[in-house]
Protein backbone atom coordinates (compact mmCIF):
# COMPACT_ATOMS: atom_id res chain seq x y z
CA UNK A 1 0.00 0.00 0.00
CA UNK A 2 2.77 2.63 0.89
CA UNK A 3 4.41 1.45 -2.81
CA UNK A 4 1.37 3.53 -3.96
CA UNK A 5 2.02 6.45 -2.43
CA UNK A 6 5.82 6.31 -2.81
CA UNK A 7 4.54 6.80 -6.48
CA UNK A 8 3.47 10.96 -5.38
CA UNK A 9 6.99 11.41 -3.56
CA UNK A 10 8.25 14.74 -4.47
CA UNK A 11 5.14 15.70 -5.45
CA UNK A 12 2.81 18.09 -3.95
CA UNK A 13 0.10 16.51 -1.98
CA UNK A 14 -2.70 17.24 0.31
CA UNK A 15 -3.20 15.48 3.60
CA UNK A 16 -6.09 15.37 5.46
CA UNK A 17 -5.99 14.56 8.90
CA UNK A 18 -8.28 12.29 11.38
CA UNK A 19 -9.05 15.91 13.19
CA UNK A 20 -10.39 17.09 9.65
CA UNK A 21 -7.33 19.49 9.00
CA UNK A 22 -6.12 19.53 5.26
CA UNK A 23 -2.53 20.00 4.89
CA UNK A 24 -0.91 20.75 1.35
CA UNK A 25 2.48 20.11 1.10
CA UNK A 26 5.86 18.58 -1.15
CA UNK A 27 5.68 14.56 -0.16
CA UNK A 28 9.35 14.07 0.71
CA UNK A 29 9.03 10.64 1.90
CA UNK A 30 6.96 7.97 4.02
CA UNK A 31 7.20 4.86 5.48
CA UNK A 32 4.69 1.89 6.08
CA UNK A 33 3.00 3.11 8.82
CA UNK A 34 2.17 6.09 6.28
CA UNK A 35 4.39 8.25 8.45
CA UNK A 36 4.54 11.03 6.06
CA UNK A 37 7.41 14.06 5.58
CA UNK A 38 6.04 17.03 4.10
CA UNK A 39 8.48 20.11 2.67
CA UNK A 40 6.94 23.76 2.73
CA UNK A 41 3.71 22.29 4.25
CA UNK A 42 0.61 25.15 4.05
CA UNK A 43 -2.91 24.14 6.30
CA UNK A 44 -5.74 25.41 4.34
CA UNK A 45 -8.60 26.63 6.54
CA UNK A 46 -11.68 26.58 5.63
CA UNK A 47 -14.68 28.67 7.61
CA UNK A 48 -18.11 29.21 6.16
CA UNK A 49 -18.36 32.75 6.94
CA UNK A 50 -14.95 34.19 5.50
CA UNK A 51 -12.63 32.99 2.65
CA UNK A 52 -10.21 30.14 2.63
CA UNK A 53 -6.86 31.03 4.92
CA UNK A 54 -3.48 29.78 4.81
CA UNK A 55 -1.53 28.66 7.85
CA UNK A 56 2.34 27.95 6.80
CA UNK A 57 3.17 25.11 9.18
CA UNK A 58 7.30 25.39 9.11
CA UNK A 59 9.69 23.82 6.10
CA UNK A 60 10.61 20.28 7.21
CA UNK A 61 7.24 18.29 9.03
CA UNK A 62 6.59 14.79 9.88
CA UNK A 63 3.18 13.29 10.33
CA UNK A 64 2.55 10.60 11.87
CA UNK A 65 0.57 7.82 9.83
CA UNK A 66 -1.90 7.02 12.58
CA UNK A 67 -3.33 10.63 12.14
CA UNK A 68 -3.51 10.60 8.45
CA UNK A 69 -7.22 9.53 7.18
CA UNK A 70 -6.54 10.13 3.08
CA UNK A 71 -3.25 11.52 1.04
CA UNK A 72 -4.32 12.89 -2.29
CA UNK A 73 -2.56 13.88 -5.18
CA UNK A 74 -2.90 17.25 -5.90
CA UNK A 75 -3.69 18.85 -9.65
CA UNK A 76 -0.90 21.88 -9.34
CA UNK A 77 -2.25 23.66 -12.99
CA UNK A 78 -5.96 22.99 -11.24
CA UNK A 79 -5.50 24.14 -8.32
CA UNK A 80 -3.63 27.36 -9.19
CA UNK A 81 -6.29 28.35 -11.26
CA UNK A 82 -8.79 28.25 -8.43
CA UNK A 83 -9.57 31.43 -6.50
CA UNK A 84 -9.31 29.99 -3.00
CA UNK A 85 -9.68 33.35 -1.20
CA UNK A 86 -13.02 33.58 -2.26
CA UNK A 87 -14.05 29.98 -1.32
CA UNK A 88 -16.36 29.81 1.95
CA UNK A 89 -16.72 26.25 3.06
CA UNK A 90 -17.39 24.47 6.20
CA UNK A 91 -14.65 22.99 8.56
CA UNK A 92 -14.43 19.20 7.85
CA UNK A 93 -15.25 17.99 11.37
CA UNK A 94 -13.33 15.69 13.13
CA UNK A 95 -13.08 11.87 12.36
CA UNK A 96 -14.73 9.97 15.02
CA UNK A 97 -13.05 6.71 16.16
CA UNK B 1 14.01 9.67 3.19
CA UNK B 2 12.17 7.86 5.60
CA UNK B 3 10.54 9.46 8.10
CA UNK B 4 12.73 7.96 11.23
CA UNK B 5 15.87 8.86 9.26
CA UNK B 6 14.41 12.11 9.37
CA UNK B 7 13.91 12.20 13.07
CA UNK B 8 17.65 10.08 14.09
CA UNK B 9 18.86 12.75 11.53
CA UNK B 10 17.45 15.47 13.94
CA UNK B 11 19.03 14.76 17.69
CA UNK B 12 20.67 17.00 18.92
CA UNK B 13 18.46 19.94 17.30
CA UNK B 14 15.53 21.89 17.84
CA UNK B 15 11.94 19.94 17.23
CA UNK B 16 8.16 21.16 17.63
CA UNK B 17 6.23 18.20 18.38
CA UNK B 18 2.41 18.30 18.82
CA UNK B 19 0.89 15.55 20.60
CA UNK B 20 -2.17 13.63 19.66
CA UNK B 21 -4.00 16.07 22.80
CA UNK B 22 -2.63 19.37 21.22
CA UNK B 23 0.10 20.41 23.61
CA UNK B 24 2.98 21.62 22.15
CA UNK B 25 6.52 20.45 23.19
CA UNK B 26 9.45 22.30 21.81
CA UNK B 27 12.97 21.65 22.83
CA UNK B 28 16.28 19.53 21.81
CA UNK B 29 16.06 16.43 20.82
CA UNK B 30 18.27 14.04 23.04
CA UNK B 31 17.14 9.98 22.02
CA UNK B 32 14.53 8.66 19.57
CA UNK B 33 14.02 5.18 18.70
CA UNK B 34 11.99 2.92 16.15
CA UNK B 35 8.60 3.37 18.17
CA UNK B 36 9.30 7.13 17.36
CA UNK B 37 9.74 7.54 21.35
CA UNK B 38 11.40 10.71 22.09
CA UNK B 39 13.83 11.93 25.10
CA UNK B 40 13.77 15.82 24.92
CA UNK B 41 15.92 18.15 27.10
CA UNK B 42 15.21 22.13 27.83
CA UNK B 43 11.40 21.62 26.38
CA UNK B 44 8.95 24.85 26.60
CA UNK B 45 4.99 22.63 27.13
CA UNK B 46 2.67 24.99 25.67
CA UNK B 47 -1.07 23.83 26.43
CA UNK B 48 -3.82 23.18 23.51
CA UNK B 49 -5.47 26.63 24.01
CA UNK B 50 -1.82 28.56 23.71
CA UNK B 51 -2.67 30.33 27.30
CA UNK B 52 -0.37 27.82 29.70
CA UNK B 53 3.59 27.29 29.59
CA UNK B 54 5.79 25.07 31.47
CA UNK B 55 9.18 25.06 31.54
CA UNK B 56 10.44 21.26 31.61
CA UNK B 57 14.43 19.80 32.02
CA UNK B 58 13.60 16.68 30.63
CA UNK B 59 10.71 14.58 29.31
CA UNK B 60 9.89 11.32 27.56
CA UNK B 61 7.12 11.15 25.24
CA UNK B 62 5.61 8.23 24.00
CA UNK B 63 6.04 8.18 19.98
CA UNK B 64 2.20 6.67 19.91
CA UNK B 65 0.86 10.09 21.21
CA UNK B 66 2.59 12.49 18.94
CA UNK B 67 0.30 13.84 16.07
CA UNK B 68 3.33 15.65 14.12
CA UNK B 69 7.18 17.04 14.38
CA UNK B 70 8.57 19.94 12.53
CA UNK B 71 12.38 20.44 12.16
CA UNK B 72 14.72 23.16 11.09
CA UNK B 73 14.65 22.75 6.88
CA UNK B 74 18.01 22.07 6.36
CA UNK B 75 18.21 18.84 7.81
CA UNK B 76 16.67 17.15 5.07
CA UNK B 77 20.16 17.33 3.42
CA UNK B 78 21.50 15.81 6.43
CA UNK B 79 19.26 12.65 6.46
CA UNK B 80 21.07 9.44 6.21
CA UNK B 81 18.62 6.78 4.80
CA UNK B 82 20.71 3.42 5.71
CA UNK B 83 20.64 3.73 8.84
CA UNK B 84 17.46 4.64 9.65
CA UNK B 85 14.52 2.23 10.70
CA UNK B 86 12.54 1.53 7.59
CA UNK B 87 8.90 0.53 8.36
CA UNK B 88 6.82 1.60 11.69
CA UNK B 89 6.80 -1.02 14.13
CA UNK B 90 7.45 -3.31 11.94
CA UNK B 91 10.25 -5.81 12.47
CA UNK B 92 13.28 -4.58 10.60
CA UNK B 93 13.84 -6.26 7.14
CA UNK B 94 17.10 -7.39 5.67
CA UNK B 95 18.49 -4.26 3.33
CA UNK B 96 18.02 -5.14 -0.32
CA UNK B 97 21.29 -5.97 -2.41
CA UNK B 98 23.30 -2.88 -3.46
CA UNK B 99 20.61 -0.85 -4.67
CA UNK B 100 20.32 3.19 -3.56
CA UNK B 101 18.03 5.98 -3.78
CA UNK B 102 14.85 5.68 -5.10
CA UNK B 103 15.25 2.21 -6.17
CA UNK B 104 15.79 1.09 -2.08
CA UNK B 105 12.90 3.58 -1.30
CA UNK B 106 10.47 1.90 -3.12
CA UNK B 107 11.96 -1.34 -2.39
CA UNK B 108 11.66 -1.21 1.09
CA UNK B 109 7.94 0.54 0.59
CA UNK B 110 7.08 -3.13 -1.86
CA UNK B 111 4.90 -5.84 0.17
CA UNK B 112 6.42 -9.11 0.89
CA UNK B 113 6.12 -11.54 -1.55
CA UNK B 114 4.28 -14.97 -1.20
CA UNK B 115 7.10 -16.95 -2.67
CA UNK B 116 10.60 -16.93 -1.81
CA UNK B 117 11.83 -17.65 -5.57
CA UNK B 118 9.79 -14.83 -6.14
CA UNK B 119 11.31 -12.14 -3.30
CA UNK B 120 14.83 -13.50 -4.67
CA UNK B 121 14.08 -12.57 -7.75
CA UNK B 122 12.72 -9.36 -7.03
CA UNK B 123 15.32 -8.40 -5.29
CA UNK B 124 17.82 -9.42 -7.81
CA UNK B 125 15.44 -7.58 -10.66
CA UNK B 126 16.10 -4.40 -8.04
CA UNK B 127 19.94 -4.71 -7.96
CA UNK B 128 19.77 -4.99 -12.02
CA UNK B 129 21.29 -8.48 -12.29
CA UNK B 130 19.72 -10.44 -14.43
CA UNK B 131 19.17 -14.53 -13.48
CA UNK B 132 19.16 -17.04 -16.14
CA UNK B 133 18.07 -20.28 -14.97
CA UNK B 134 20.30 -22.59 -15.34
CA UNK B 135 19.15 -25.59 -17.50
CA UNK B 136 18.10 -28.77 -15.98
CA UNK B 137 17.90 -32.13 -17.71
CA UNK B 138 14.63 -33.86 -16.25
CA UNK B 139 15.39 -37.14 -14.93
Amino acid sequence: MAAELGKLIDHRVMVLTNEGRTIVGDLAGLDQSINLILRDSVERVWSSDKGMELVPSGGLSMLRGDSVAAVCELNADADAAMDWEAVKADAIPRLKP
Amino acid sequence: MFPLSLLNAATDNQILIELKNGFCYNGLLVNCDKFMNVNLKDVTLTSKNGQEFWKLNSCYIRGATIKYFQVEPELADRVKDDDGFSGGAVSRSAPPLSVRGRAAAAAALRPRSLSARASVERRLQDSAISVHPTSHTAA
